[in-house]
């Protein structure tokens, strides 16, 4: 999909949808890769390690192939801005898939709602900055680091610590619910 | 017994590399004062071994680098410009070992003013030339230097609106310092020689002064020689001596050149070559754009049949149910790590000049470039060894979040278009400032990046008293840092013309 989009982009869109063969398409790419980590991967609800490790390699092979597809475009880059850009991505996708792996083994329909609120955290922030300023002449900048999307557009590229532990613990506490569930009353 | 001696021991190894740059003992050489923004002389004395190799660094934005090498174990002395400003940092290094220092600015500043130019004065005696030349406030500063100390490089010579001369007997200048006049005068400097000398190289390719052109100061007979925007005057040093103020003298010939020839001073802030407060409108131009190659053709194509036959094949292989996933991590991983080894497109440096002539057609020339480098290149290393153009960059503020200098190119070459003349506040008879928006939308023969260069400098200098020639250019230099490409935008000549000169 990926690849595809970048393909399009930067040469057979329409002009007015081009973004160029230049780093403006490495951060268009950088900007849906953090959002198919979101919506792309497909989690199976369960609350067995079973589960468990088909949700995690799933979730490493979805972030393995767009990470690639990101990286096929950084010739366009002078900086190597995809390949700087991978702690921002894998701590953004740790905690996407961290609240879905959890929430699959919360309720069989989890997933979806985590997906959906994964989602909030990432794009809110930015519309109550706006909002904020607009009504209140309130800048909410310290919510950058809550959005992945907002954090590139800054060029803050490097690994988003809360982000990243925030999925780790999101996977820890799903292995222990496997755990958990598998002891034997 | 042996623990405190190992830390003592420890100690000491530590003091020795602290001092490795006699901190007490490096100063400026125009110590009180120095022209803020501008470079001024900085004698630097470290510790090195014999017969080792120093590398020293001035960090401003760019690199200034010097190599040194140290034929005894005394201490070695160099002398290096170092901008007067705070923030510099000075480093040595010699083999692994590094020290930094980070000067101190002087405390007196040399502001630029039409009224009291700042000279470096050299003599065979310094203190005979304190007393016949003597710093006075308010008409000229002054800095003293011996003949043998002449500089050799004009970057030493940055802060200065003219260089004093005074050789009666005839004395050998450094090796270097023709090249160093040359270039200090294609700037726009004052040389005031009083007597003669001769030069320590013979540097043929160096462009030629103009015709001699008499003029009396106070009694005293004068050549002026001009130099592209510069001048070189002389003096017998007899006549000179003679006179009732040889001070008197002295600026009035510097006010000739910087004033123009007129009998009172322009309006306007006196030039110098400091950064300019104010800047022209560069606008970034958009990032450089690339082509995909071999690679990314076979690597896409690799990575796409992948994650489609992977998933199909790795089950049939194995019967782990994340396995297939594991594969395409796998196999991703791999392709990704080749992707990234891609080489990107070289950054490119957005590039505007300003180039500065004398009236006489093809004299020397200078540029003073703005530079603007897109994010990927690298620190910015000036050789001061290096034998080609001998320019200096000095920071500008970030432009858009880019890193930008204004780069000083003596002895420059380019072409012109159709000259404009400036008088009076009006550019071939057209208010300065209607001219200036009508070549900022594309018109009287400029472009609108060349438009807004002139736009820039005429609101710069079309004060009372300015006369000059104004066209388009071509720069035919690019001095942009190392690893980048530069990307011309937009060059302007101009030519400062006399009063006296039937304008």
């Amino acid at each position: 999909m990926l690849a595809a989009a970048g393909l399009l982009w930067a040469g057979l869109a329409p002009s007015e949808w081009r973004v160029g063969r230049d780093a403006g398409l490495i951060t268009a790419l950088l900007h849906l890769e953090l959002a198919l980590g979101v919506l792309l991967v497909p989690y199976r609800a369960g609350r067995d390690r079973r589960h468990l490790a088909l949700n995690f390699a799933t979730w490493a092979g979805c972030w393995g192939a767009t990470s690639a597809a990101v990286l096929l475009f950084s010739f366009v880059d002078p900086l190597p801005a995809a390949l700087h850009a991978r702690a921002l991505s894998l701590c953004a996708w740790l905690a996407a898939g961290g609240a879905a792996a959890l929430a699959c083994c919360i309720s069989p329909d989890g997933a979806m709602r985590a997906r959906m609120a994964v989602a909030a955290v990432f794009g809110l922030p930015a519309l109550f900055h706006y909002l904020g300023l607009e009504y209140a002449g309130a800048s909410q900048l310290p919510m950058a680091g809550f959005s992945p999307h907002w954090l590139l557009a800054q060029g803050r590229i490097g690994p988003a610590w809360w982000l990243g532990g925030a999925g780790i613990t999101a996977w820890l506490a799903a292995l222990a619910l496997c755990l958990r569930a598998r002891r034997p009353a | 017994m042996r623990l405190p001696a190992m830390m003592a021991l420890a100690l000491l190894c530590a003091a020795l590399r602290a001092q490795t740059i006699d901190a007490e003992a490096s100063r400026f050489l125009s110590e009180p004062q120095a022209r803020p923004g501008t470079c001024a002389p900085y004698r630097l004395q470290f510790a090195a071994p014999a017969g080792s190799t120093a590398e020293v660094e001035v960090q401003w934005g760019s690199v200034l680098l010097r190599r040194v090498v140290a034929v005894a174990q005394s201490p070695v002395r160099v002398v290096l410009p170092v901008p007067a400003s705070a923030g510099v940092r000075v480093t040595v290094r010699v083999g692994e070992d590094q020290a930094e220092h980070r000067p101190t600015p002087p405390p007196r500043s040399a502001a630029a003013s039409h009224s009291q130019p700042y000279l470096a004065v050299f003599a065979g005696d310094s203190m005979y030339a304190r007393a016949i030349l003597p710093t006075q406030p308010g008409r000229m500063l002054a800095d003293y230097f011996e003949v043998s100390e002449f500089f050799a490089d004009w970057r030493l010579a940055d802060g200065y609106d003219a260089i004093i001369l005074f050789n009666p007997d005839d004395a050998r200048l450094p090796s270097g310092a023709q090249r160093a006049i040359a270039e200090y005068c294609s700037l726009g400097g004052v040389l005031f020689v009083a007597g003669s000398f001769r030069f320590g190289e013979q540097a043929a390719d160096l462009p030629a002064p103009g015709e001699p052109r008499p003029l009396t100061i106070r009694d005293v007979a004068l050549q002026r020689f001009e130099y592209g925007p510069g001048a070189i005057y002389r003096c017998e040093w007899d006549s000179l001596r003679r006179s009732r103020s040889a001070q008197a003298v002295v600026t009035e010939a510097v006010a000739d050149h910087l004033w123009r020839g007129a009998t009172e001073a322009p309006g306007g802030p006196a030039p110098t070559r400091a950064a300019p407060a104010a800047l022209p409108l560069l606008v970034p131009g958009s990032p450089v754009e690339a082509s995909p190659g071999a690679a990314f053709w076979v690597l896409l194509c690799v990575l796409v049949l992948g994650a489609c036959v992977l998933p199909v094949v790795i089950p049939r292989l194995v019967s782990m149910a994340a396995a297939p996933a594991a594969g395409v991590f796998v196999f991703a991983a791999a392709t990704g790590g080749l992707a990234a080894l891609q080489p990107g497109p070289a950054p490119v440096a957005d590039l505007w000049s300003v180039a500065s002539s004398g009236p006489r057609p093809g004299g020397p020339m200078s540029l003073r470039g703005f530079v603007v480098a897109q994010p990927g290149l690298g620190e910015w290393k000036i050789d001061l060894d290096a034998p080609g153009p001998r320019i200096l960059a000095r920071p500008l503020p970030d432009i858009d979040g880019k890193r930008a200098w204004v780069v000083d190119v003596p002895l420059a070459a380019g072409s012109h278009g159709r000259w404009s003349s400036l008088r009076g506040g009006a550019v071939d008879g057209v208010p300065f400032r209607d001219f200036a928006t009508e070549a900022r939308l594309g018109g009287r023969g400029y472009d609108v990046e060349q438009g807004r260069l002139l736009d820039w400098w005429l609101d710069q200098q079309a004060w009372r008293g300015r006369l000059a020639r104004l066209g388009p250019a071509e720069a035919s230099f690019d001095p942009v840092p190392p690893g980048g490409r530069a990307r011309p935008r937009g060059a302007i000549a101009v030519t400062l013309d006399r009063h006296d000169d039937g304008n």
